[in-house]
Parts: structure tokens; sequence; C-alpha cells
């Protein structure tokens, strides 16, 4: 059930905020497990079954590694943790990567043969992401294992961030299973969060879908510049707008349940680097790859090429996490070869470059490795690539390039605008001159009635959309 | 002790959570079926005369899927907007591409007697009683024709001729 679907916005979520505030406290974990079984069953039964063995495969690992750990059995622990992270990686392996893998190995040997692998479960890349930051956590003692199997249930299929996160990492989240309140300030800032996340999902990202699946329908071969840079555009911001939205609305979910999730996205088009750029961007994944890929190859302490190998591996991952396809990979590794460019050639120029023209080329660069990521095949986004760049297609700008632009210049620039941090620094600059002419506590009240009616206007906007169906499936879903 | 019964537990998980994936299907392995060579097979018993081979453009434009995800995709259109004669075949990789495929083809369905409901007759007879939606082997057939019994067994026997099931 995704989380912008009319039934969840009007049903299930008022039912699940009723219910949570009439059942007592000890019993609330219980509830909200539930609930997300619930939640996970209206896509697939057959996903509740295999969440509740991965479950209960981490829970009794997490709690042998916790036994292991205070009895120091420092060999048995790590043949342990080794056995808990092969079988969550193999598990995400088999349904994500063997058909990829089976494929690749008889192209190599020349022969056929097809392999049929069952429904990936929901969320698959979240949860045993989840389960493996929980072993290590436990493991390395940053964290005790959590002792009642239903807090450790609702830790990995919470329903808030199963189908796409953010990954909460285990030490951030355990002792909020068992220590959180729920007051009317967090619920309320949940609220308003969960809407502006709808709105950027269901709104934004939904005519954006429509401006690129537009331009993704044509023939790369008989585009334009203008139609392929719209094209790339379009995706580039819808994907933020997406993954963004439904981070907020996540995150806005677990305000109003009382568990405090850290953000997964800080205004990435306003970076002034890659590595910025990967600072901002689906903060998540990056510290976790950081905390139990990175740091655990030795991180940056070691020399330049030990370092280079570690990088190479954690952006080799990073591809391939969004997906079993060529194109991740490339993907990975052109973000990889960006990032090393920064960190060993460009380190001082990049300073000396305004910081305007820095964000405007770190864009341009993410841009152009959407344009891999969004490409069915290396083929495609080849050909794709040099239509951006005049090579081949129908020249500067065609019929069909200029009709796409002239629809969506508007939108894109509202796009642009809506993604930078400019909004929020003029919101902030607003709030700091009403304080000035007049005290905070009038200021909130004169705010108050005002920020309802956006927000209800959000809202009456989102169900329209909603209702007329334009609203593009999660694109990190499919990830 | 505790490590040993820990050990037990979460071997039994994975134990039970091989044995269901087995049970649910996974590795329905269909080896050397050549998808070009069942879509000829079913195409023998089916009737072709009002249908025309589709563009990938128009599989996305009809079924709002698109043919580069999917190893094979072959759709025959009506002529005319006036016929509702289709014959989609899809080779897919996983179930939840299989999921998707039955969601656009009961969409299609949908659409075509929604157009056609009061007035096309013919047209609802066949969409009613002669539509034909078989997935199996990693194959998925999608057909609205008079012989759809025939294409049925057609593909059934084109899948055991070309591939061994397990």
């Amino acid at each position: 059930m995704p989380l912008s679907e009319l039934f969840f916005v009007f049903i299930f979520l008022p039912a699940a905020i009723i219910l949570y505030r009439l059942t007592p406290d000890r019993l609330r974990n219980a509830l909200l497990l539930l609930l997300s079984l619930f939640f996970i069953a209206w896509g697939s039964l057959s996903d509740v079954i295999l969440i509740a063995l991965c479950i209960a495969f981490n829970y009794f690992t997490a709690l042998e590694l916790d036994h292991l750990r205070r009895s120091d059995s420092r060999i048995l622990k790590k043949l342990v943790l080794f056995s808990g992270i092969a079988v969550n990686a193999g598990m995400l392996i088999f349904f994500k990567y063997f058909v990829f893998l089976i494929n690749n190995v008889c192209a190599v040997i020349g022969t056929e043969f097809s392999f049929t692998v069952p429904k990936v479960p929901v969320g698959i890349s979240f949860f045993t992401f989840s389960a493996i930051s929980c072993l290590c956590d436990v493991a390395k003692g940053d964290e005790n294992a959590v002792r009642n199997p239903l807090d450790f249930a609702l830790y990995i299929a919470f329903f808030a961030k199963i189908t796409s996160g953010p990954i909460v990492k285990f030490r951030d989240m355990a002792r909020q299973l068992n220590d959180r309140a729920m007051t009317a300030e967090l619920t309320e800032s949940g609220m308003k969060l969960f809407i502006i996340g709808l709105s950027k999902k269901v709104i934004m990202a939904g005519c954006l879908g429509f401006l690129f699946d537009g331009i993704k329908a044509q023939d790369p071969a008989s585009l334009s510049v203008a139609g392929a840079w719209t094209g790339a555009l379009a995706y580039s911001l819808m994907l933020y707008y997406d993954f963004s939205g439904y981070s907020d609305m996540a995150i806005g979910l677990g305000k109003i349940f009382g568990f405090s999730f850290a953000k997964n996205f800080d205004h990435p088009y306003s970076s002034v680097s890659m590595t910025d750029f990967w600072r901002r961007w689906h903060i998540s994944l990056g510290a976790w790859f950081r905390d139990y890929v990175y740091i655990p190859l030795g991180g940056s302490r070691v020399g330049r090429a030990r370092n280079i190998f570690n990088l190479s591996v954690v952006w080799l991952l990073t591809g391939l996490w969004h997906g079993a396809n060529w194109t991740f990979v490339v993907w990975g590794i052109y973000h990889l070869l960006l990032l090393l460019l920064e960190k060993f050639v460009l380190k001082g120029l990049l300073d000396r470059i305004p910081s305007l023209l820095r964000a405007a080329m770190t864009f341009l660069l993410a841009v152009i490795g959407w344009t891999v990521f969004f490409s069915d095949n290396i083929a495609y986004a080849g050909s794709y690539l040099l239509r951006m760049i005049g090579i081949g297609g129908s020249g500067l700008a065609d019929r069909t390039g200029l009709f796409y632009l002239n629809g969506g210049v508007f939108l894109l620039v509202c796009a642009i605008i809506g993604a930078t941090s400019l909004p929020s620094a003029a919101l902030g600059k607003l709030d700091r001159l009403m304080e000035r002419r007049i005290d905070k506590r009038a200021a909130a009240q004169l705010m108050q009635p005002v920020t309802a009616l956006l927000l209800a206007l959000l809202m009456l906007g989102c169900t329209a959309f909603m209702i007329s169906d334009t609203v593009s499936s999660f694109l990190y879903a499919q990830f | 002790m505790k490590t040993v019964l820990y050990g037990l537990f979460r071997w039994l998980a994975v134990a039970t959570a091989i044995a269901f994936l087995f049970l649910t299907g996974a590795g329905n392995v269909a080896r050397n079926a050549d998808p070009q060579k069942v879509f000829e097979s079913v195409c023998l018993s089916a009737d072709m005369t009002n249908l025309q081979p589709a563009s990938n453009q128009m599989i996305k434009r009809l079924y709002d899927i698109n043919p580069a995800d999917y190893e094979f995709c072959m759709l025959y259109y009506p002529k005319t907007n006036m016929d509702v004669d289709e014959l989609l075949l899809v080779k897919f990789t996983d179930r939840s591409q299989e999921e998707a495929l039955r969601n656009a083809a009961q969409s299609r369905l949908n659409g075509q007697k929604k157009a056609f409901e009061g007035y096309g007759a013919e047209q609802m007879g066949l969409l009613g009683s002669h539509s034909l939606t078989e997935s199996r082997s990693g194959f998925f057939l999608f057909a609205v024709n008079p012989n759809d019994a025939e294409i049925r067994s057609a593909f059934v026997k084109a899948l055991e001729e070309e591939s061994s099931c397990r």
C-alpha cells in the first residue's frame, strides 16, 4: 500500500492514529506492529510470511551476538555476525540480482537459461539494510539486542519506513522503541511534514512525471537537444520530489507515532560539489554505507590506493543497490570518478570558483548522472546523452521538443526553485522580520491560520490529484 | 546452551524461508524456451486477420508497460478501432513483473469494455467470453480472440515442447 494512496491517507492513517491514541502505552508497539503487518499484507500476504521469517532470523541472531559479546567469544561472534550478514545479503541478492547474474553468466558462456524468482518482497532493500545495521550495532556493542520480539519486529517492519526508507540505523531507533512520547506538538509537526511530503510526491512529482513520460516514450534517435534536456531535467526533479516527498511523509508519520527519524534530504540541488551533493541526497543510505562498509574497510585513514579501493567498493554497491542493471553500475562508477576527481585533483581549484557557479555545475553533473540512471540500457543512455549535446537526432529544437519545453518550462522553473534552499531561506527571513516587528507570540498567532489554510489547500490539491489517478508509483520502490 | 538454542531457532527460520520459497514456485526454470517460437505457435492457432503488430510506443500507450523492461514483449492489436481482438505475449523474469502484467491486461480489458459498453454487442461478447489471461514458466499471455481456447492449448503445448519445468 503506497503512502500516497487514498485508502492510506483517508482510512488507514486516521484509523491508526485514533487506535494508537486509545491504546495503553504498553500495548502501543504491538498495535503498530499489527498495523504494519496489515499494511504489508495489503500488497501481498506472502511478503508478511517472508518478512516474519526475516525478523525471526535476525531477532535470534541479535540475541546470540549479544550473548557472545558478553561472554567474550570473539571468533564465534565474528562467525555469527558473518553468517547473519550473509543470510540478509543472500536474500537481497536472490530476490533482486539473481536473474541479472544468471543472465550475465549465460551471456558470457553463450547459453540460455531462464529462472523465475518469486515476487520481490516490499521494501527488501530497506529492511535487509535495517537488519544488517542491527546485527553490526549489537556485535560492536553500540547497542544491546532488543529482548521483546514485538519491539524488534516493529523496528524492521514499521509501516512508515518499510516500503521506501529512510534506512534507520538500529542504534538510532532502539531506545525509541520503548521510550518515546506522543505530544500534540509532535503530532502537529508530523502531520505538517506528511502533507508537505504528500504534495511534493503527488503534485510536483506527478506533474514532472507526466512531462518526462511524454519524452521517454519518444524514440531517442529522433530527440532534439531541447527535448532531451527537458526530459533529463524533468526526471532529475521528479526523482527529487518523489523520493524526498516520500521521505518527508515517512519522517512525518514517525513523528505522529512518537519516533524521531533524521532527515533524508537537505536541498541536494543547492550543493556546491558532488561531495556536498552526497551529504544531502538520500542521507540515510550514504550514512549506512559509511558506517557499515566504508569505515569497516578502513575509510580514509589508509593509503591513497586503499582509500580509492574502499570508495570503489562503496560506489559499486551504491550503484547496484538501486537495481540489477548495468546502467546503475555505470551510474555508480560515474559518481565515484567525480568524487575522486574532487577529492584528489580539483581540491584547491574548486574553492576559487564562485559558489553559484559551483552549484550550477553540480546540478548539471547530477542531471547527466540521472540520464544514465533512468535509461533502460547502456545503449539508450549513450544515445540520449549524444542527443543532449546535439549529436544526431533532430537538431537543436524540433516541434516535439519545443512542445514539451513550452508546456513544461513554467513547471521546471518552479520545480528548480522549490528544490533549492531559497524558499526555506525566504520563509526564515519572513519569520525573523515578523518577530522583529511584532513579538514572537503574536507572530506565531498570526501565522497559524495562514499555515493551516495553506496546508488545507495543499491537501485539497493532493486529493484531487490522487482521485484523478495521475500519481506515478513511487520511483524508489523499484530499487 | 542459550547460544545453541538461538542458533537452532535462526537456522530454523532460514530453512522455513527456503521451504516457503520453494513451495511458492521459486526456480520455475524454463530452459531454452525461445519466446519467438512460442509466439509463432500461438499465432498459428489464432485468427490474426484483424490484427497488426504494435510498436513499443503503442504497447506503452495501450498497456502502460515498458517493453524494454521485459526479455520479450510482442503485441498484435486491432487494425481498426471497431475491433477488440488482441494478442500479447511477454517473457518476464520475476513475479512482480507478472503482477504488473496481470494488472496491465486487466485495465486494458476494463478500458475496452467501457469503450464498447452499450453499443458494441459483438465486441462485448468477445471481451466477456473470449478473453484469456495465462501465465506459466515465465511467460504471460493475454488474448482477446474467438479462438481463445485453441490459443491457450497452443501456448501450453509450445511451452511444454520448448521448456522443461523445474
